[in-house]
């Protein structure tokens, strides 16, 4: 039995689950109908394959991974949708497969490309069936009404129907709905998706700004990696149902080998500068990008490199795009 | 159980509240809805006056007794439209096999609560009901069936079982779409249409063979030409001239079928919880 004061601090607390799924195969012959039809070919997918991790209470997590990689077979089973095959959960303290009704007046759950809002009522209707169906007190309903409709700028959309909202504000008021309940964790699974800069951006400040301020705890899933460093303070990377990465981005871009871009401007005729320490990735009319591993050579050690060209007008380093990293992790796992 | 019940008439109340709100939502749907639930009803009732006639003294029933009959089944129709029409509710087979589940399950209800709340359209779906209250009332009188409150909470109660072996066999048929979700996604509608086709239908000349399927299996007789011999008797010739044994077979045989669905649909629900969403199997949605 863990001790209590785990139990006070974890939000979550998943212990060696595995999700195994049935996939039924067929050939496509036509000589294989009977075959099929007396014997069907099926093969076990694991979509979870002992996966251990623990969130604290608090925490803004990112979870991701490549397309099919089991982020939203974790989310599932964390709301108490799927049971695992094999393993143990707990969510706020409780297992989501029995407590069900309980868990879900304390947490949120949001697939992005579905939606909870009521489709020929107006924003406001389902917001008002939400109160009814969790039987929030006034109180607490006009409060978070009040706060996101504010954060969220609800105010214009309250009363359009929600089959004619665009989707950032479809998002937005799905988002507004699923914080009515006040619940200490919510899950969203690609709250980002189809979201234009402007609406990507106010969905990131405001879900910082409940993490930081009402202590709500949030898990992630989402396949933009910028989205996800802006947002999340630890990313959890999934591979074929293996946790493949747990920490934070900077860790992360450290096992890449901590790779840093320097983008270096010329007069527009320059050709690229001669740099063997680096790999050049990009030119155009005198602007140079260049890679580099900051573990093997220092900052001090490239300032020392350029000052013998004298035809650098600018420069810039940066870290590695996060997106490139995590595509360059993605692709040596497919490689091995 | 106490908690429940409040949870459920919560429910209600708010499913009631949408559906009013969804109703009055705009002048024109408002008025297009009105004129086509009364040619609809019209229709109804012109369907339901010709068939009287050719049915006249058909299978032991004056064509009184067959108008009071099609009452009795169109009310059946009015309490499906009322309780069970709104959101997919009697056509359940589409929540599953479209793996909508996931959205009741997210809700902190019973499933059972949610599942039988959220079809409620007390405004939208009462055109039918009132339709069939009215036919069956014309029907008693002019049949000769006596009306008192007795008779009314007979008729109630055994409209109740009919209802409740209605949605028992459209449940237990849209079990399957939890195993094979694009296949069996429309069949609660097939289930349904059987009932509105076939229960109609008087069943006294057939032969025992075949009104036994009628009254078991596929118990569309079971829901109106069996409760409407019975309430006819008791209305005509008294209590006495109805046998205890056929007194208490609709209400037996609803119970029966009832449980019969509520297992079948838990296990289905296992299955649900245990392989996913079907839209994500194998066999998923389309």
């Amino acid at each position: 039995m863990k001790p209590l004061v785990l139990q006070d601090t974890l939000a979550l607390a998943i212990d060696n689950i595995t999700k195994e799924y049935c996939q039924w195969q067929r050939s496509g012959n036509a000589r294989d109908i009977m075959k099929n039809l007396l014997h069907p070919e099926k093969r076990v997918v694991k979509a979870l394959d002992h996966i251990s991790l623990q969130v604290k209470k608090g925490e803004f997590v990112a979870y991701a991974g490549a397309n099919g990689a089991g982020k939203s077979t974790t989310i599932k089973i964390l709301s108490g949708i799927l049971m695992p095959t094999e393993g143990t959960v707990s969510v706020l303290g409780v297992n989501p497969a029995k407590d069900r009704i309980w868990l879900m007046r304390h947490i949120g759950v949001l697939f992005g490309q579905r939606t909870e809002l009521w489709w020929d009522h107006p924003v406001i209707s389902s917001f008002e069936w939400k109160k009814e169906v969790w039987n929030i007190p006034d109180s607490t309903y006009k409060r978070n009404l009040e706060m996101v409709t504010e954060l969220l700028d609800l105010s214009d959309i309250l009363k359009t129907f929600a089959r004619e909202l665009s989707l950032g504000q479809r998002m937005r008021a799905d988002i507004a709905m699923l914080l009515l309940h006040s619940p200490e964790l919510i899950f969203l699974d690609e709250p980002t998706l189809g979201l234009d800069v402007l609406a990507k951006q106010q969905m990131i400040r405001f879900l910082k700004k409940i993490n930081i301020e009402s202590k709500t705890t949030v898990v992630v899933t989402s396949h933009d990696m910028d989205d996800l460093e802006e947002m999340a303070q630890r990313i959890i990377l999934i591979n074929k149902g293996r946790i493949a990465f747990d920490g934070n981005f900077d860790e992360l871009r450290n096992v890449m080998g901590g790779f840093y871009r320097i983008v270096l401007t010329t007069a527009k005729e320059d050709a690229p500068l001669s740099l063997p320490e680096m790999r050049l990735l990009k030119t155009d009319s005198g602007i140079h990008e260049y890679e580099f591993d900051r573990n093997a050579l220092g900052i001090h050690k490239v300032m020392a490199l350029l000052s013998d060209f004298p035809q650098i007008l600018d420069m810039e380093i940066k870290k590695a795009p996060i997106e490139d990293v995590v595509a360059n992790l993605y692709l040596s796992w497919r490689e091995n | 159980m106490a908690d429940n019940f409040k949870t459920l008439t919560r429910l209600y109340r708010q499913y009631a509240k949408m559906d009013l709100l969804w109703f009055l939502r705009d002048t024109r749907y408002f008025f297009i809805q009105l004129i086509s639930d009364v040619v609809s009803g019209g229709c109804t009732i012109a369907g339901i006056c010709l068939l009287s006639a050719n049915f006249k003294n058909f299978s032991g029933m004056t064509q009184n007794e067959i108008l009071f009959m099609m009452g009795y089944a169109l009310f059946i129709d009015g309490i499906f439209m009322v309780f069970f029409i709104g959101n997919n509710t009697g056509m359940v087979s589409r929540i599953i096999g479209r793996g909508q589940l996931d959205h009741i399950m997210i809700q902190p209800v019973p499933l059972w609560a949610e599942l039988l709340a959220q079809g409620f359209a007390p405004v939208s779906g009462s055109p039918i009901m009132i339709l069939g209250i009215g036919l069956t009332a014309y029907g008693a009188v002019r049949a000769g069936i006596l009306i008192n409150a007795f008779a009314i909470l007979l008729f109630l109660f055994y409209s109740t079982c009919s209802i409740i072996i209605v949605m028992s066999f459209i449940y237990l048929i849209s079990c399957s779409a939890f195993y094979a979700p694009a296949a069996a996604e429309e069949i609660a509608v097939v289930g349904k249409d059987l009932f509105s086709t076939l229960k109609t239908y008087p069943l006294g000349n057939m032969k025992g063979f075949q009104k036994h399927i009628f009254l078991s299996v596929i118990p569309v007789g079971l829901c109106a030409w069996f409760p409407s011999t019975l309430l006819i008797k008791a209305g005509k010739y008294g209590l006495g001239a109805v046998l205890i044994p056929e007194a208490f077979y609709l209400p037996a045989a609803a119970a029966i079928l009832s449980v019969i669905a509520i297992i079948a649909f838990k296990k289905g629900i296992k299955h649900y919880e245990t392989f996913g969403s079907p839209r994500y199997s194998g066999f998923g949605h389309r």
